[in-house]
């Protein structure tokens, strides 16, 4: 497994992604720090708020990238064979791959959270206006982005489960961007229904049934967002946090399982 | 080099191409610009407006009070107010703690006939920020100063003082409560609120917004206190300002700052907007 890590590892960082981060972090970095003019109360807070809603999508868009190249690629032109070859199980490819994303993330996530961090301290600094409540970005501010961290480990781990059983290369691509927004999504549809759709009664009765279910199909990933604790003061209670971490990896947990029967199973001819 | 009727057909294309571009360009300058209707038309149900965000509810919300933001700094047509006044509700479910939209909307929809859209949006606030006494503040004086229960006011400003970040802000809240709870409406209190709000403004064209209008209350009061003068000198109602400024009671009419006129119905000072023409 180590040597399909390595080898994912070097590829990920020779496939110019690193070129991507650091162009996206810059973007990113611009638009937050943009942002804040729009706020009449506290740019800080708005900087913070835009570049960690930027770092949840940007993040989202590079480990597409990373499965298409590291996975799918491989898988259309047949090299996985090559890496087949290895006197090794098959799962130690999958998972080898998935752990060296799962890195590739981690550090793009630290590189793009201190770009962040630098933009906020900046608009705190120069900005003009010193806004009346402080943020914690402290402790608060790295639980936020290890947050954002176990949400991309989730959407990682469904991108490598349909890239194994995919046999179109767009179809990863799609699904898991799909997955994302449904995923991202679910938890704000539960609170809408739970407060009864906006006296909707008829929307709640048709898309009960529904949402019922889907809430165990899709894992409730706004259970990852802890920005409120660096914005606002308003931290998770440990238990949240400690359910949330559990509930996302059980999750990847199943996918990654089911990726790996599928894989050994899959015929490359 | 020999010549050849190819050799010129580029710079004359070339040529016939500036002029081309040259004669258009200063006819298209020249056409007159449609003005971008910068206020609200519609409001998108708040799951689409998350869904538009890619599942993420505060961008969600930071979207939805930035849209209210850039129309509020205009002037609001009632139609549109009602369309703010769901934009910034929409903003308070999907992030209830967001400290601009209660701000917007406790400068806004209030004035523009939406009390409850306000209320809601700083109740929601109030709950989910803990150590904030402004929107509690917020909430009290709509309370005082729209449904003219000064009583209540001062009951939820007591118990909001508790959220003051200093002891002088926490005593000046109790001092404003005490004395909301003895002497009622105060008109005057409109005026500093507006300014106070505009004073915390960051942002220049809604610090702007907001001292037009207490300017243009600051009017409203002065041309009342003009009427009722008149009214107690000749017993009678006027029907314009020119009576009043025959009267010696008016020296002059003040412009609206947000662009309405002044006029009197039922002895009651009333601003008109000019495009609402009502």
């Amino acid at each position: 497994m180590l040597n399909h890590f390595i080898t994912a590892w070097i590829c990920g960082l020779r496939a110019r992604s690193f070129h991507a981060v650091a162009l996206f972090g810059v973007l990113l970095v611009a638009v937050a720090y943009l942002s804040a003019s729009f706020s009449p109360r506290q740019p800080q807070t708005v900087t913070l708020d835009v570049g960690f809603s930027g770092i949840r999508f940007g993040l989202v868009l590079l480990v597409m990238f990373w499965v298409q190249e590291l996975v799918v690629k491989e898988i259309d032109k047949k090299t996985v064979l090559f890496s087949l070859t290895y006197p090794l199980p098959r799962d130690a490819y999958l998972l080898g791959r998935y752990l060296a994303i799962l890195a590739l993330t981690l550090t793009a996530t630290l590189g793009l959270a201190l770009m962040l961090l630098t933009a906020v301290v900046f608009v705190g600094k120069f900005g003009g206006y010193e806004q009346a409540a402080a943020l914690d970005l402290g402790k608060a501010y790295w639980l936020t982005a290890f947050g954002i961290w176990v949400d991309i480990a989730v959407v990682a781990a469904v991108a490598l489960l349909l890239s194994s059983l995919a046999t179109v290369q767009i179809l990863p691509f799609l699904g898991t961007f799909a997955f994302a927004i449904a995923a991202k999504s679910i938890g704000p549809v539960l609170d809408f229904m739970a407060r009864g759709a906006d006296g909707d009664a008829s929307l709640v009765h048709r898309m009960g049934p529904a949402v019922d279910l889907t809430k165990w199909l899709l894992p409730d990933l706004s259970r990852l967002d802890w920005r409120a604790g660096a914005m606002y003061g308003a931290n998770p209670d440990s238990a949240v946090v400690a359910g949330a971490v559990a509930m996302a990896f059980a999750y990847v947990g199943i996918c990654l399982s089911v990726a790996v029967m599928l894989f050994w199973r899959r015929e490359f001819d | 080099m020999p010549f050849s009727m190819r050799s010129l057909a580029a710079p004359a294309a070339l040529l016939l191409a500036v002029f081309a571009y040259v004669g258009a360009q200063r006819h298209v300058l020249e056409l007159p610009r449609e003005r971008l209707d910068t206020e609200l038309m519609v409001s998108l149900p708040p799951l689409v407006q998350v869904a538009m965000s890619a599942g993420d509810r505060y961008l969600a919300a930071n979207l939805a009070t930035w849209r209210a933001l850039v129309a509020t700094t205009g002037k609001m047509a009632p139609e549109k107010a009602a369309v703010q006044g769901m934009v910034q509700r929409d903003a308070a479910w999907m992030n209830p703690a967001h400290e601009d939209n209660f701000y917007v909307a406790a400068a806004i929809l209030p004035w523009n006939g939406r009390l409850d859209d306000a209320q809601y949006v700083l109740k929601r606030a109030m709950e989910a920020r803990s150590h904030d006494m402004w929107p509690g503040f917020y909430y009290a004086f709509n309370v005082y100063f729209f449904e003219k229960d000064a009583q209540r006011a001062a009951r939820i400003l007591m118990e909001e003082a508790g959220k003051a970040d200093t002891e002088r802000n926490k005593l000046t809240m109790q001092a404003i409560a005490s004395r909301w709870a003895q002497k009622g409406a105060n008109t005057d209190d409109t005026v500093r609120f507006l300014k106070a709000l505009a004073e915390q403004s960051n942002h220049a064209g809604f610090r702007r917004y907001l001292l037009q209008s207490a300017e243009r209350v600051e009017n409203l009061i002065a041309l009342q206190a003009a009427v009722d003068l008149y009214g107690q000198r000749s017993g009678g109602q006027p029907t314009d300002f020119d009576a009043v400024v025959k009267a010696g009671a008016l020296q002059s009419v003040p412009a609206d700052p947000l662009g309405g006129r002044y006029e009197i119905k039922d002895g009651r000072v009333v601003v008109v907007d000019r495009r609402q023409g009502k």
